[in-house]
């Protein structure tokens, strides 16, 4: 497992992590604040056989790339479009909307046109560690229903996109943010070329790849990009902290994670009758409309950890009479010693989480001019173009 | 690549059987609708040692909701351990856990295969993530313990067979039925757990329109509803009041925050509804 | 002396141990204790108290999957196996080297029946498929390639699906008339017409039939045999014609029509236990031995010789469809002869659960 892979820390050192980083305000390890990303390079455009790409490296080493591909497809009908064709074909609009309609909610058709894999070095591509990754990625993409609309070209065709998401550097840490913020910035950058066909007939294409508009729409006049793809984000509590962006020696202490994967929700309330003037105005105020569009607990390596002993239970230090008056009272003590929290000793965290510290964690995502908003502006200080 | 150790059929592609009569109605859903409460689950059936062989087990199958064609969830659990790690893995201090869900061949819609895929890779590690929570673990160091789940019969409208997109809300059905039958099974085994752990799913839906106001339902039947605008599948502890997975998937608006946490407390509801039927049939089966 | 010191101190731990704590270390002198008590007037046993030529009662429940066109659920003490029948459409023109035949919708000769069960085999209209991998018993665990035992169980169960003719082939055809194209003309051109007209089979019926061990207890061939005709028997497929303006097949909902399914051809096995686990086996070496009808798992495990006669009573005479012997030398002519008897008291047993 990528999340719980074999972290090599004592239980001395756990239990000494587990309390700085408890302490308030905590005290990480590379000395970022708990909101602190870690900082990375990013760039995009770099695969110029690909429609989109990026590449992201943080600072502790680990790098990734995406490369967007599409490719046209024939969309496979429902055998009774056509009746509705037929029958409907003297009110076109009405047709259209209807099918624009039908297609939203047809879920499953449309889930097919994205095609997401995930490779990490060392894992194999069906490995459930890997697996949990692809799926919450294209979840969050695919939860915000209006990404696959833009991929329709006609009645009769769709774009396929595939997008391939390769760790290229060892997992380090748990690769979620970084393969996610990767993901991001190659949707960001991704162009379809410009279609030149009209209606139902076979698509045709513009080869001016300069003409190509992008998937997700810039603004024309401010140049702003309208709308953005999701963002999904590591968030862990220890203690009474939140703690975003957890390294991995972080996470092996976390009394529970979460990823959460939030959307810019400015776009749709443009559709819903707003103008430019308002999305400036909601600029200004510091803060985008966010979205929620999933959340996912991360099994917390933390339950994985090597229990540390007390020194009352230590047979090395005293605890040995208590082992030599016999088997019938070893049992309760070792109960108890199962049980008891002893200052210092570090132990698995044990059960789950409170809904309400869960519940904390999402609201510190989805807070207004949060983390959340940094990194996506901080995501659209990289030049996309 | 055609799978050699199975009996594969002809080599040219099957195709499922088309209806004629779907595309005249597609509003036919609409007019069955939910008869439920908002806040009921629905009754189940559980029981544990149906696989005598296995160290523990246990069958859990979801009431008819009373439609023709649609049927309730089915599921069977074994568990098997703990017992010794292979030679060849490396030291745990830990119990090992491996949670394997599948779906049977004639579980869904469409003919699933008998290789996993990625949903259901997915669903097991879900698994993994709410029942590691409740497992005490360490009292069972180099020892490993398998869950198999296989999905009888999912949860799903055989009379629309147009997809509504539900295959995505169906999982989370299939989920926290898969964490009630396997903690059932666990408790059968004798394999110590802090509280016995129990799925809850909630759904914010849309029955009447885009316009109208999304309401909240409990053990959601998709095919009930107009629109699921997001759902959450939830892994409870009642006793400990703690949860260990928590599963949300949807589009809801971050400006309303009650919103996310009126779903996250239906789930819970619900899961404390499934825990009562859970620990019932435990006590029954001691007893 | 041991005796002496033992009176004055603890007694010494006695070795006896619990009934199944023995069967389990020990079972095969266990078992053997069991068949052959020490009185004449003690009938013979087995573990799990059922006599040699007992049978475990099965119990047939169907109908109560859903999403299947057909399904069954069979269970024999405790061995339990879940089948589901689906029905999808194999049009003829994704089958490879389709032959089309000269027969018509009318043809209810032999040759056509004939022709039909080539069909079934040459176009592998039949898939069934057997999984064990569900944790059912502790051998059988996911996450690796089928066993063995369930490739050979699929393979068996697919050769008697065919070798015994269970489904009647003509039931998976799918017709189709081309329409008078044409308008009304001259009586002579008509009459030329109609003789193009004839119906031709357009596609046809694949049946996946699927079968699920929930638990696992010995005896998983007569079982899933079992499961396997009882869910041919529920299936039910829709109506389907051949539209000709979508070029596909498309089916109505209500209607839905049952399988023509042949006789009740019934499974029936079982292991030869000998007394001397190891020996070889010879004529007159007075190596005893116990034909154990109805295996469970434990006893599957002591036997090697395992014979399974597959009879069907349905019409007068007793036809025997399948017999199957491996491993062992035990079982001769005479025996056979004498065990197809005792299938048929099975086949009567499975008739009454069966319900016809």
């Amino acid at each position: 497992m990528t999340s719980s892979q074999q972290v090599l820390l004592s239980p001395a050192e756990l239990s000494y992590l587990h309390s700085s980083l408890s302490l308030t305000p905590p005290i990480r390890p590379d000395g970022r604040s708990p909101t602190q990303y870690r900082p990375l390079s990013a760039e995009t455009g770099i695969l110029p056989g690909t429609n989109g790409s990026a590449r992201i490296c943080f600072a502790d080493g680990t790098e990734a790339i995406v490369g967007v591909k599409a490719e046209v497809e024939k969309t496979k009908r429902k055998w009774d479009d056509d009746a509705v064709y037929t029958e409907n074909s003297h009110n076109d609009d009405e047709e259209q909307q209807q099918d624009g309609r039908g297609e939203a909610s047809n879920g499953n058709g449309n889930s097919d046109w994205v095609e997401l894999t995930v490779e990490i070095p060392g894992y194999r591509d069906d490995d459930p560690s890997t697996v949990f990754l692809a799926q919450m990625l294209s979840e969050a993409l695919l939860a915000d229903g209006g990404f696959i609309k833009k991929l329709r070209i006609n009645r009769r065709f769709h774009w396929k996109l595939y997008l391939d998401i390769l760790l290229i550097s060892p997992p380090l840490s748990y690769p979620l943010p970084l393969l996610s913020l990767t993901t991001h910035l190659a949707l960001l950058a991704t162009r379809l070329p410009r279609l030149k066909s009209e209606g139902d007939e076979d698509p045709f294409f513009d080869d001016d790849w300069a003409a190509a508009p992008y998937l997700y729409s810039r603004n024309p006049t401010t140049k702003r990009i309208a709308e953005r793809p999701p963002v999904t984000l590591l968030v862990m509590a220890v203690g009474g902290n939140i703690i975003f962006d957890p390294s991995k020696e972080e996470l092996a202490v976390a009394d529970v994670a979460l990823a959460v994967s939030i959307g810019d929700a400015t776009t749709s309330q443009r559709s819903q009758g707003e103008d430019d003037r308002m999305d400036v105005d909601s600029g200004n105020s510091g803060g985008r409309n966010l979205k929620l569009l999933s959340i996912r607990t991360v099994d917390p390596p933390s339950r994985l950890t090597p229990p540390g002993v007390a020194n009352a239970a230590n047979s090395a230090y005293g605890h040995a009479q208590v082992v030599n008056t016999g088997a019938n009272q070893k049992m309760p003590e070792a109960r108890q010693t199962e049980s008891e929290a002893v200052e210092g000793v570090w132990k698995p965290p044990r059960g789950g989480a409170k809904a309400i510290v869960m519940g904390a964690l999402v609201q510190k995502v989805l807070v207004r001019g949060g983390v959340a908003d940094e990194v996506l502006d901080a995501l659209e200080g990289v030049d996309t173009s | 690549m055609a799978d050699r150790r199975r009996i594969n059929g002809p080599p040219g592609s099957t195709i499922p059987p088309v209806f004629e009569d779907d595309a005249g109605q597609p509003e036919i859903m609409n007019g069955k609708g939910r008869d439920r409460a908002p806040n009921t689950i629905r009754k189940m059936f559980l029981k544990t040692g149906v696989t005598p062989s296995a160290s523990g087990s246990a069958y859990l199958e979801f009431e008819d909701s009373g439609k023709s064609g649609v049927s309730g969830l089915k599921l069977s659990c074994t568990v098997h351990g703990p017992r010794s790690l292979p030679r060849s893995s490396p030291f745990s201090p830990h119990i090992v856990l491996s949670a394997h869900i599948k779906y049977a061949p004639f579980a869904t819609k469409q003919r699933r295969g008998y290789l996993r895929d990625p949903s259901e890779r997915d669903l097991g590690t879900h698994l993994e993530t709410a029942l590691r929570g409740a497992i005490i673990a360490d009292r069972w160091p180099k020892s490993g313990v398998d869950i198999i789940i296989s999905i009888i019969e999912g949860d799903q409208d055989r009379e629309t067979s147009k997809s509504q997109g539900d295959e995505t809300w169906d999982m989370m059905n299939a989920l926290s039925g898969c964490i009630t039958v396997a903690s059932a099974a666990l408790a059968d085994a004798g394999i110590d757990c802090v509280d016995t752990v129990a799925g809850g799913v909630a759904a914010l839906v849309q029955d009447a329109g885009e316009d109208s106001t999304p309401r909240i339902v409990v053990d959601p039947i998709p095919s009930d509803h107009e629109k699921v605008l997001g759902a959450c599948c939830i892994a409870y502890l009642p006793t400990r009041d703690e949860v260990t997975n928590l599963w949300f998937k949807g589009d809801l608006p971050a400006s309303d925050a009650g919103l996310y946490t009126q779903l996250v407390e239906n789930g819970m509801q619900a899961s404390r509804n499934a825990n009562r039927v859970l620990v019932e049939c435990l006590g029954e089966a001691t007893s | 002396m041991a005796t002496a010191t033992s009176s004055t101190g603890a007694p010494p731990p006695s070795l006896t141990f619990a009934r199944p704590v023995f069967a389990k270390l020990s079972p095969h002198p266990y078992l053997l204790r069991t068949l052959s008590p020490d009185s004449p007037d003690q009938q013979p046993t087995r573990n799990n108290g059922r006599s040699p030529q007992q049978s475990r009662p099965i119990q047939i429940n169907t109908s109560s999957l859903s999403q299947a066109h057909g399904s069954s659920l069979v269970r024999t003490g405790d061995t339990t196996v879940i089948c589901g029948v689906r029905g999808e459409l194999l049009p003829v023109t994704s089958i490879p080297q389709f032959r089309p035949h000269n027969g018509t919708l009318y043809d209810q000769d032999e040759d056509d029946e004939q022709r039909a069960r080539k069909e079934l085999r040459d176009y592998d209209l039949l898939v069934p498929n057997i999984e064990l991998a569900t944790g059912c018993a502790p051998q059988f665990l996911p996450g690796v390639p089928p066993t063995t035992l369930a490739q050979t169980l699929s393979t068996r169960v697919y050769s008697l699906l065919h070798g015994a003719g269970v489904v009647d082939g003509r039931g998976l055809r799918i017709w189709y008339t081309p329409e008078n194209k044409k308008e009304e003309g001259d009586m002579d051109v008509k009459e030329e017409q109609e003789e193009e007209q004839k119906p031709e089979v357009v596609a046809y019926w694949v049946l996946y039939i699927d079968l699920l061990f929930v638990s696992f207890d010995g005896n998983p061939f007569d079982a899933a045999w079992a499961a396997v005709l009882a869910a041919l028997r529920d299936t039910k497929l829709p109506v389907a014609r051949w539209d000709p303006d979508r070029e596909m097949v498309v089916c109505r909902k209500g209607g839905d029509k049952g399988l023509d399914i042949r006789g009740l051809p019934v499974a029936c096995s079982a292991a030869v236990f000998l007394e001397k686990e190891h020996a070889e086996v010879g004529k007159g070496e007075g190596n005893r031995h116990w034909v154990l009808l109805d295996p469970d798992r434990s006893e599957e495990g002591l036997c090697k010789e395992v014979i399974t006669v597959v009879v069907d009573c349905s019409e007068e005479e007793t036809r025997v469809r399948s017999i199957e012997k491996q491993g062992g030398t035990v079982l001769g002519r005479e025996l056979i002869r004498g065990f197809i008897g005792v299938a048929e008291g099975r086949w009567r047993e499975v008739k009454e659960a069966t319900g016809i």
